[in-house]
C-alpha cells in the first residue's frame, strides 16, 4: 500500500481531514446544502473516501515509498470535495443525496448517453448505470469485492480526481465500448478475405487476389515494404502526434473534438495534423531511398511506384499499423 | 512539385484508409493488455485535464497504441459535445417568444424611445390649441363685460371691427400703404419692445388706448409727404415703419372678414403672441412646456375627484369585491369585501345586516363551517373569526403578506393560503400557525 494502512493515515492527516470535510460542507450552495443537511454524513466515510483517493493515485505512480507529507496534501487539496461527498452520501445509502444525484446527473446522463451510444441504447445505458450506482443489479467492468467478498459498490471506484459528470460518462463510455469490443465476430478465414497478421510488431496486409498477384508480382513486396515504412514512421513520432492522427484518421473526429481531448486550439490541431504527414512523408521517402530496412534503396521511380499501389485497389488499415507500432513500444517498454 | 503533391495525396489517401470489417473498429483484440488500460477514474481525469507533466504525457503515450481508449476518450468528446449543446439550447428562450431576430440588446432603447413617443402624444393630445386659447384672450380683452368664449367665429368679428377702426384712425396721417404689405396699427397689432426675459414688460397696452393714436398723430404732416422716406413713429417704441409712397393714396379701407387677405391673419397670430409674452412677463419667468399660465389653474378639484373614482385607484377597489361566505345550509350567510366590510344575512340572503369587525383592510376570502362559526381572511395577514356569528376578533396573522384563501373545518382548525402560494394551518382557533 502506498499510503500505508488506513489507521495510519488517519491518524497524521486527521486535521487535513476534518478540514477538507468542511471545507466540502461549507461550500456546498443552498440547493445542495439541504442534502448534505439531511444526508448525516459522517466524517468517517468521507476519511475513508480520501483515503481510497490517495491510494489510488499514488499506488498508480508506481512509488515505491510512501510518499511524502506534501504530496499527499497537496493531491488531497486538489480533489473535488463536494462530489465525493455527495459520492460518500450516497453510498451511505442517504435518500436526499440520491434524489439531488438523480434529479441533476441523470438528464447530462442521458443526454451523453444517447450521444454514445444511439438514441434508444443510449438511454437504456445510462438507467442501467444509474440502477447500478443506487445498488440494483451487478455490471460489468468494476466492483471488484472488497476484503468480506461481497462486491464493492460503484461509487466507491469515484475518487474525486475529476468531476462526478466526467467520471459518469468516462463509466458510459468504457461500458459502451467493452460491449461493442465484445459483440464484435471473429474474422473469417474464408478465401477472397483481406487476411491481418501481426509479424513482430508490425501488421502486414496481404492481398489475397490471385488476379492480383499475376498482374503484377511486384506489387505485394513494394505493399509490404511501404507498411514496414510506414509503420516505423510512425513509432517514431511523438506520442501527441501519433495520438492526433489516430483520432483524424482512425476515429473520424473533427479538428474541434481533437482540440477537446488534447487540449489544443482548433488551428493548432489542423497546423500540427499538417506538420505531422509532411514529417511522415519525407521520412517515409528517405527511408525508402536509403533501402530501410532491406538494405536496398529504390530509386524514385520504385518510390512512385510503392504509391501507386498503396493508392490502387489495396486499402491501408492504419490501425493495425498503429495497434502494430504500440506493440513495437510495449517491447521497448513504454508504459504508463 | 507534381509529384510531391501526388505523394503527399497517397499518404493521406493512406491514412485515412481503414478496413470497413469488424477487425478494423475499435481494435481487433487490444495489443496492450487490458489490465493495463486506463479506468473511468484516470480518462475523466485525463479528459478534465487534471493530469500533468511526465503523467499525462505516459497516458497520451498509451492513449496513442491503445485503440480501446481511445475509443473511450473519443466517446467521452462526443458525449462531451452533445451535452454542451444540449445546455446551450436550455439556455436559449423558448423559441417563438421573441419572434423577431432583433437582438435583446437594443429592448431597452426601443422601449425607451417608445414611452418617451408616447408622452409626447399624451402631452400633444392633451394640451389645447394655442390659437384657440389667445382668441378666448383677445375676446375678454375686447368685450370684457360679455363672458368669454370659445367660439373662433365670434371673435373674428370683434377682433376685425377693432381692427378697422384702428385703420380708420390711422389713414389719414399715414396716407395709404403698399397693397402687399399688411398693415402695421398701433393698438392691438403693436409689436411690444423687445426686453430681456423674465423682466416685467411695461403695460403698454391696454385693451383700447388712444396712445398709439396719438403717438402717431405727433408725427408732423410734412414729413407724411416726404417720399421714399421711411417714417418711423416716434414714441414708445412702435416701430412703425412705413414706406410713404410719391403718390397719395386713397384712403383704404379695411376689407371685410371674407375679403381679408390672407397675409393678415399671421400677423393678428403675432399680435396674440406679443399680447401673451407681455402677459407671461408680468406674470413671471415662462415655465417651459406651458402655454397660457392658466394652464397650472386648469386642474379642477373635479379632476381630482373623478380619478378618485374612476382611476386606477378605484379599480383596484373595485376588483376587490364582496365575497359571500355561506354556512352549511346556506340560510345563514356573511358578506367581507374592501376596507373590513362584513355584513351577515340570516335569511338567505334576502337582508342584510352590517357587523363591526374593527377593521380597515380589504377583505379577501372565508369559509364557515357553521351558521355561526365563520372564518374571515384578508390583506396583510388579517384573520378573523366569529363563533356566535355576531361579535369578530381578529387572530394572530401567520405571515404578513395577503392572505388569499381559507378553509376551516370548525372554530379551532383552519388553513390559510398567502398570496405568494404558502399554506398555514392552525388547530388551536388561531393561536398559533404551522407552515405546511
Amino acid at each position: 500500500m502506498a499510503l500505508g494502512t488506513y489507521e495510519s493515515f488517519r491518524r497524521q492527516y486527521d486535521r487535513l481531514i476534518l478540514r477538507l470535510f468542511e471545507k466540502a460542507r461549507q461550500s456546498l450552495n443552498p440547493p445542495e446544502a439541504a442534502w448534505a443537511e439531511e444526508a448525516q454524513v459522517h466524517g468517517e466515510d468521507f476519511a475513508r473516501a480520501l483515503y481510497r483517493s490517495a491510494e489510488h493515485y499514488f499506488s498508480r505512480q508506481g512509488a515505491v515509498r510512501i510518499p511524502s507529507r506534501s504530496a499527499v496534501e497537496s493531491y488531497l487539496e486538489s480533489l473535488h470535495l463536494q462530489d465525493l461527498l455527495l459520492t460518500c452520501a450516497c453510498a451511505a445509502g442517504s435518500e436526499p443525496a440520491w434524489e439531488y444525484l438523480v434529479k441533476h446527473y441523470r438528464p447530462v446522463m442521458r443526454v451523453a448517453a444517447r450521444a454514445i451510444a444511439g438514441s434508444s441504447a443510449g438511454e437504456e445505458l445510462a438507467d442501467n448505470l444509474l440502477a447500478e450506482l443506487y445498488g440494483i443489479g451487478r455490471g460489468a467492468g468494476l466492483n471488484d469485492a472488497d476484503a468480506t467478498g461481497s462486491p464493492r459498490p460503484l461509487l466507491d471506484y469515484f475518487h474525486g480526481r475529476s468531476k462526478l459528470s466526467t467520471w459518469l460518462r468516462a463509466v458510459l463510455a468504457q461500458r459502451h465500448v467493452d460491449v461493442l469490443r465484445a459483440s464484435r465476430p471473429t474474422e473469417s478465414m474464408d478465401a477472397g478475405k483481406r487476411e491481418s497478421a501481426h509479424a513482430g510488431g508490425r501488421a502486414v496486409l496481404q492481398d489475397s487476389s490471385e488476379l492480383e498477384s499475376q498482374l503484377d508480382p511486384d506489387r505485394p513486396r513494394y505493399v509490404a515494404l511501404l507498411q514496414s515504412v510506414l509503420c516505423a514512421a510512425l513509432a517514431a513520432l511523438e506520442p501527441r502526434d501519433r495520438l492526433r492522427l489516430a483520432y483524424y484518421y482512425v476515429h473520424d473526429l473533427t479538428l474541434a473534438q481533437i482540440g477537446l481531448l488534447m487540449g489544443e486550439h482548433e488551428a493548432t490541431v489542423s497546423r500540427k495534423l499538417e506538420r505531422t504527414r509532411r514529417a511522415l512523408r519525407k521520412k517515409v521517402d528517405a527511408a525508402l531511398r536509403d533501402g530501410q530496412p532491406t538494405g536496398q534503396g529504390l530509386s524514385e521511380a520504385q518510390i512512385r511506384f510503392c504509391y501507386e499501389c498503396a493508392l490502387e485497389q489495396w486499402p491501408f488499415d492504419l490501425t493495425r499499423v498503429l495497434a502494430g507500432s504500440s506493440a513495437t513500444l510495449e517491447t521497448s517498454g513504454e508504459k504508463p | 512539385m507534381t509529384d510531391r503533391r501526388n505523394r503527399e495525396k497517397a499518404l493521406e489517401r493512406l491514412l485515412t484508409r481503414a478496413f470497413a470489417e469488424p477487425s478494423g473498429q475499435a481494435g481487433s483484440g487490444p495489443t496492450v493488455p487490458a489490465t493495463s488500460c486506463a479506468d473511468p477514474e484516470t480518462l475523466a481525469a485525463y479528459f478534465d485535464r487534471v493530469m500533468q507533466g511526465a503523467e499525462k504525457a505516459a497516458w497520451e503515450s498509451h492513449f496513442s497504441v491503445c485503440p480501446r481508449c481511445r475509443h473511450q476518450l473519443v466517446a467521452l468528446a462526443r458525449a462531451e459535445a452533445a451535452v454542451a449543446a444540449a445546455e446551450k439550447q436550455r439556455a436559449r428562450p423558448a423559441a417563438g417568444w421573441w419572434p423577431w431576430s432583433v437582438p435583446l440588446r437594443w429592448l431597452a432603447p426601443a422601449a425607451a424611445a417608445l414611452a418617451v413617443f408616447a408622452v409626447w402624444v399624451v402631452v400633444r393630445m392633451l394640451a389645447p390649441p394655442p390659437d384657440r386659447q389667445w382668441a378666448e384672450v383677445q375676446i375678454a380683452r375686447q368685450t370684457p363685460p360679455a363672458p368669454p368664449t370659445t367660439a373662433p367665429q365670434k371673435t373674428e368679428p370683434a377682433m376685425e371691427k377693432a381692427l378697422r377702426d384702428r385703420m380708420r384712425d390711422l389713414e389719414p396721417s399715414i396716407g395709404g400703404v403698399k397693397k402687399d404689405r399688411p398693415m402695421r396699427t398701433g393698438g392691438l397689432m403693436a409689436k411690444p419692445p423687445k426686453s430681456t426675459l423674465g423682466e416685467p414688460r411695461p403695460a403698454r397696452l391696454p385693451a383700447a388706448t388712444p396712445a398709439p393714436a396719438v403717438a402717431l398723430a405727433a408725427v408732423p404732416a410734412a414729413s407724411e409727404k416726404e417720399e421714399g422716406r421711411p417714417k418711423v413713429a416716434a414714441s414708445q417704441g412702435l416701430g412703425i415703419r412705413e414706406t410713404v409712397p410719391q403718390q397719395e393714396a386713397a384712403p383704404r379701407k379695411m376689407p371685410a372678414p371674407s375679403e381679408r387677405p390672407a397675409t393678415v391673419e399671421p400677423l393678428a397670430q403675432a399680435e396674440k403672441r406679443s399680447e401673451r409674452d407681455a402677459r407671461l412677463a408680468a406674470s413671471g419667468p415662462v415655465r417651459p412646456g406651458l402655454d397660457t399660465p392658466r394652464d397650472t389653474e386648469r386642474k379642477p378639484s373635479a379632476l381630482r375627484s373623478r380619478q378618485a373614482s374612476t382611476g386606477p385607484v378605484a379599480a383596484f377597489r373595485a376588483g376587490v369585491e364582496r365575497q359571500v361566505i355561506a354556512s352549511p345550509g346556506a340560510k345563514v350567510l356573511w358578506r367581507a369585501g374592501p376596507a373590513g366590510h362584513i355584513e351577515r344575512s340570516i335569511d338567505g340572503g334576502k337582508t342584510w345586516q352590517p357587523q363591526d369587525a374593527g377593521i380597515t383592510a380589504d377583505l379577501l376570502a372565508g369559509s364557515a363551517p357553521s351558521e355561526s362559526v365563520c372564518w374571515v381572511v384578508g390583506r396583510a395577514g388579517t384573520v378573523l373569526r366569529t363563533v356566535d356569528g355576531e361579535k369578530w376578533e381578529r387572530l394572530v396573522a401567520p405571515t404578513e403578506m395577503d392572505l388569499v384563501a381559507v378553509a376551516a373545518s370548525d372554530a379551532l382548525s383552519a388553513k390559510v393560503v398567502s398570496a405568494d402560494g404558502q399554506s398555514f394551518v392552525t388547530s388551536d382557533g388561531g393561536r398559533t400557525w404551522r407552515r405546511l
